[in-house]
């Protein structure tokens, strides 16, 4: 491994207070990293790749490397495909999370001199992809599409050097590898600026048995990083957390972010099929190293399908549930979803008691070109992982993308969606706090807006407590924050309480409702309810179903405008769960919807005069995620199952 | 998969032409038994080299004081000793790398190949940081570097102010603006500073200290408050302005230009920026002066 020796930010102002320098001159301080001990919400993405990722050098025109992402993602101005883009409005935390396998090996084709171009592998690849790039530099694959030789020799350098089905690196691939690896090390670090812009050291474990994907971005909470564990060295997810625990005990503190469970064809939270190896220390190992699930990115969400959610008319949502390689089959939803998880944990924590699918909440961009959008306005449909700036599709690509080809590999596929964001709420914008709140999983996802809500539950919050201009530090005194435990029930409690406060993104849509989903375990039997909890207008619950009926939709399909004039800039609510039973194992979430807004493709169709998308709706209502807050039967409640349902 | 070899036996290359041997006066010498003699015991000599050679080539010898450095190796990394299992495959791991490395040599890859040339140079380049890191930079160093590059450190346009909001949940947009506008003017006869608790509950902060436009935008969105408040008149209440919460009325009590950072206040950037700028100009150098030791034939 090589060591870094850039010395991180955080290390130089350590040196600085070092008792060696007290003889020097008293510096005037820096200005000091803002903390709020009852913390704020800050928006990052856990989830990019940069030309690094083997994938993303073949699909791609772009040749972002890790530097350029994170100085793109902190707002500053990066040269892209020739011309100068910078982001709406900066993050405030990313990882860059390239694949590991034969990471950063492809960039050396850049160079005809490199060994890597001169190896037989190399120089086919260098002929293959100059047969599918345009004079102009950019990637075209529709100029290879008809060319059987070259999907194959596409295919053999995906399973050779990437897919984990055979390991062919030559030996001099996987130093450039590790070279790679430290120089992303480098760039996580150089990009580090505490109190305002923070990077992860990261990398994402491609694990795809048969196309299913079954992958994890691994989080490093330092500055330093042994050589990644790859899908190379094992496909088991298992062997990954091995892996964790093994670092761990010599220092490395990491944690691994399961992603895409939706193309995962069921295996992702599989308990089925698994029940012969689930058991407790399974489950524990299982917690212990994956706090936190992907909810949703660019290839759908993963979080409740119509299928498994029948009840629940807002499921229907960005859902992409086909096999990552083989994009016409689609793949099984049990298994594949986080709400059906979550209830198959309280199951399994009931028979073996310990919950394997206890996660808290992220989301994504996984986009590939090295660029980290999540606004609607800004995604283009990745055509060739290109979306800002001159990266955009022409009328052309557009129309082809738009009319409905969206099994296609690497076109413009209507079906995707734009990047996805992870909320924490952390006393600062650093490592430690970030990454603190990563682990105690006090964490939220939206489909890329900045909507902010606060989510606490306890056995005694006070009716008025929202009323109170000191309600945050009160909750946080008298309850638990998204991603915690309800302590046990005091024998004079009814039904836990929440306290639910959101708010719109000051530069998006108003939010059209509030929304607990409950999932509970009844007897090994796996259960779900949603409750709307408060919503805009004044709108009744139709008696017979008990639905909401759904807000106004303003959006001018012919302009791609919409308006504030429905919906509410906030909804705050105290809610008591009214159907409670001490005896179930419980956990709840909070689902918070905007009114309707164009879709991306709308506005692309929009924009090119072209007809909107085929098997997509045009308006979408953006949403977030918060983690779940656990409820534990206790005592003579929580009388163990003795055979799986 | 598709075979892309050619098709085997082609013979469309010709084979080049060969010369006739010329022997000469050389057949002769060469008939003598002497001469025999002499070339047989040269060509035992040669074989009797090669042999030596080839053994000492796939002779790898393990001894105790290479197994300790490779246990004590693994000990300065992960802080404990290897199990005797792990050792195993570290000397096996070990023994695998010195044959490959051998092989390698063999081929002449440290001769001409890519890869271990530029390992070399990057390795090299990791010793020159190694050598430079324990040298912080001075204080003058900082500053001059600070002051050769001014414009990198500037501080943005400031404003610091108190609001009042009105929501558009509670009053509607128009009623919201008009609630903002009265309260304006009732504030602005009566000479108060702060008004927090006649407006509307906002959700965020309700003062605001040395704000740049980029974090007004973040805060308030895009709006007449983010774009209009550098114009406000200070020490008054403003005319109603949106943000993207609802309407406010602003009492702006100071307002800062955008300027040239104080050294104290961005010593850490600059620091920085010193750092990564000594690193690449010292790599420059070294390989500048060690460019001096080599003549450069180009072609």
């Amino acid at each position: 491994m090589n060591k870094t020796v850039i010395l991180p930010a955080a290390l130089i102002s350590a040196l600085a207070c070092c008792p060696c320098q007290s003889a020097a001159p008293a510096q005037p301080a820096a200005p000091a990293v803002k903390v709020n001990p009852l913390r704020d919400a800050y928006y990052g993405d856990l989830h990019l790749h940069t030309s690094y990722s083997l994938d993303a050098y073949l699909d791609s025109t772009i040749k972002v490397d890790p530097d350029e992402a994170y100085r793109f993602a902190k707002g500053e101005v990066v040269d892209y495909l020739g011309q100068p883009v910078q982001r709406r409005e900066p993050l405030d935390f990313l990882a860059v999370t390239d694949h590991s396998e034969s990471i950063g090996v492809l960039r050396a084709l850049d160079d005809p001199d490199s060994a890597v171009s001169r190896s037989d592998v190399g120089g086919k690849l260098r002929a293959f992809l100059a047969a599918a790039t345009n004079s102009d530099g950019r990637r075209d694959l529709s100029r290879v599409s008809g060319d059987l030789g070259w999907w194959a020799e596409f295919t053999a350098v995906w399973r050779d050097y990437f897919g984990g089905w055979s390991d062919k690196s030559p030996a001099g691939f996987r130093a450039e590898s590790r070279a790679a690896w430290a120089r992303e090390i480098d760039f996580a670090n150089r990009n580090y600026e505490p109190g305002k812009f923070t990077t992860f050291v990261a990398y994402e474990w491609t694990s795809g048995p048969n196309g299913a994907h079954v992958h994890r971005n691994v989080i490093f909470k330092g500055d330093t990083a042994p050589d990644p564990f790859t899908s190379l060295d094992s496909k088991e997810p298992k062997a990954l957390w091995d892996w964790l625990e093994t670092i761990r005990k010599k220092g490395f503190e990491a944690l691994a972010i399961p992603h895409n469970a939706n193309a995962s064809n069921g295996i992702m939270y599989d308990w089925i099929g698994g029940l012969k190896y689930i058991d407790r220390a399974y489950a524990e190992e299982r917690q212990a190293n994956e706090p936190l699930s992907e909810i949703s990115q660019t290839k759908g969400t993963s979080e409740a399908h119509p299928l498994l959610s029948p009840n629940d008319e807002f499921a229907d949502f960005e859902i992409y549930d086909f096999n990552a390689i083989d994009r016409h089959q689609e793949g099984r939803p049990e298994g594949s979803y986080l709400r059906d998880a979550l209830s198959a944990g309280l199951v399994i924590q009931r028979r073996v008691g310990a919950n394997p699918f206890k996660y808290g909440f992220v989301g994504g961009s996984d986009l590939h070109g090295g660029l980290s959008v999540s606004a609607q306005a800004d995604y283009a449909g990745n055509i060739f992982s290109a979306n800002m700036g001159p990266g955009k599709p022409s009328r052309e690509q557009a129309a082809r993308g738009l009319a409905g080809k969206a099994a296609e590999l690497l076109e413009v596929t209507p079906k995707t969606t734009s990047g996805n964001l992870t909320g924490v709420w952390a006393e600062s914008n650093t490592r430690d706090s970030i990454y603190g709140a990563l682990r105690r999983r006090e964490t939220f996802a939206t489909t890329g807006t900045r909507l902010k809500f606060r989510f606490f539950a306890g056995w005694a919050l006070p009716r008025d407590l929202l009323r109170r201009s000191d309600w945050v530090a009160r909750a946080y005194a008298a309850g638990v924050p998204m991603g915690g435990d309800l302590p046990a029930k005091p024998a004079d409690a009814n039904a836990p309480i929440f306290a639910i406060w959101s708010v719109k993104d000051p530069n998006g849509a108003n939010l059209d409702r509030a929304q607990v989903v409950k999932v509970w375990e009844e007897n090994g039997r796996q259960q779900q309810k949603i409750y709307d909890v408060a919503w805009a207008g004044a709108r009744d619950k139709d008696p017979k179903t008990g639905k909401l009926p759904a807000i106004g939709n303003t959006v001018d399909l012919g302009t791609g405008k919409y308006a504030n004039t429905v919906g509410a800039t906030e909804l705050t609510t105290i809610w008591a769960d009214p159907e409670f039973d001490s005896r179930h194992f419980c956990a709840y979430y909070l689902r918070i919807l905007e009114i309707p807004t164009p879709r991306w493709s709308t506005l692309l169709a929009i924009k090119h005069g072209l007809p909107l998308a085929n098997g997509v709706p045009a308006t979408v209502q953006q949403r977030g995620w918060s983690s779940p807050i656990w409820y534990a039967a206790r005592g003579p409640d929580a009388v163990p199952l003795e055979t799986w349902p | 998969m598709m075979d892309r070899r050619p098709p085997a036996g082609g013979a469309e290359r010709p084979l080049p032409q060969r010369a006739p041997l010329r022997l000469g006066p050389l057949r002769r010498v060469l008939s003598e038994p002497l001469a025999h003699f002499v070339l047989l015991g040269a060509m035992l000599f040669a074989l009797d080299r090669a042999v030596e050679e080839h053994a000492r080539f796939s002779r790898i010898a393990i001894t105790q004081d290479r197994i300790d450095r490779i246990a004590d190796n693994y000990r300065r990394q992960f802080g404990d000793s290897p199990s005797s299992p792990q050792l195993q495959a570290l000397v096996d791991k070990y023994i695998d790398e010195e044959i490959l490395y051998r092989e390698a040599l063999k081929l002449g890859l440290d001769r001409e190949d890519e890869i271990v040339r530029r390992r070399l140079v990057q390795k090299y380049e990791f010793l020159q940081q190694d050598l430079s890191a324990p040298q912080r930079p001075t204080d003058a160093e900082l500053e001059d570097h600070y002051r050769e590059h001014a414009a990198r450190y500037r501080v943005p346009a400031r404003v610091t102010f108190t609001q009042t909001y009105f929501s558009t949940d509670l009053r509607g947009d128009q009623g919201a603006r008009r609630a903002a506008q009265a309260l304006a003017s009732r504030l602005n006869r009566r000479g108060i500073t702060r008004a927090v608790e006649q407006g509307d509950r906002f959700p965020g902060p309700d003062d605001f200290t040395a704000l740049s436009a980029e974090e007004l935008l973040r805060v308030f969105g895009e709006g007449t408050l983010t774009r209009g408040i550098f114009d406000v008149q200070a020490g008054r209440w403003s005319a109603p302005l949106r943000s993207g919460y609802g309407w406010h009325t602003v009492y702006v009590t100071a307002r800062e230009p955008d300027r040239q950072a104080a050294f104290a206040e961005v010593r850490d950037q600059v620091e920085r920026d010193y750092i990564e700028s000594m690193r690449t100009m010292r790599n420059a150098r070294a390989l500048a002066s060690l460019r001096a030791q080599f003549t450069i034939e180009r072609p």
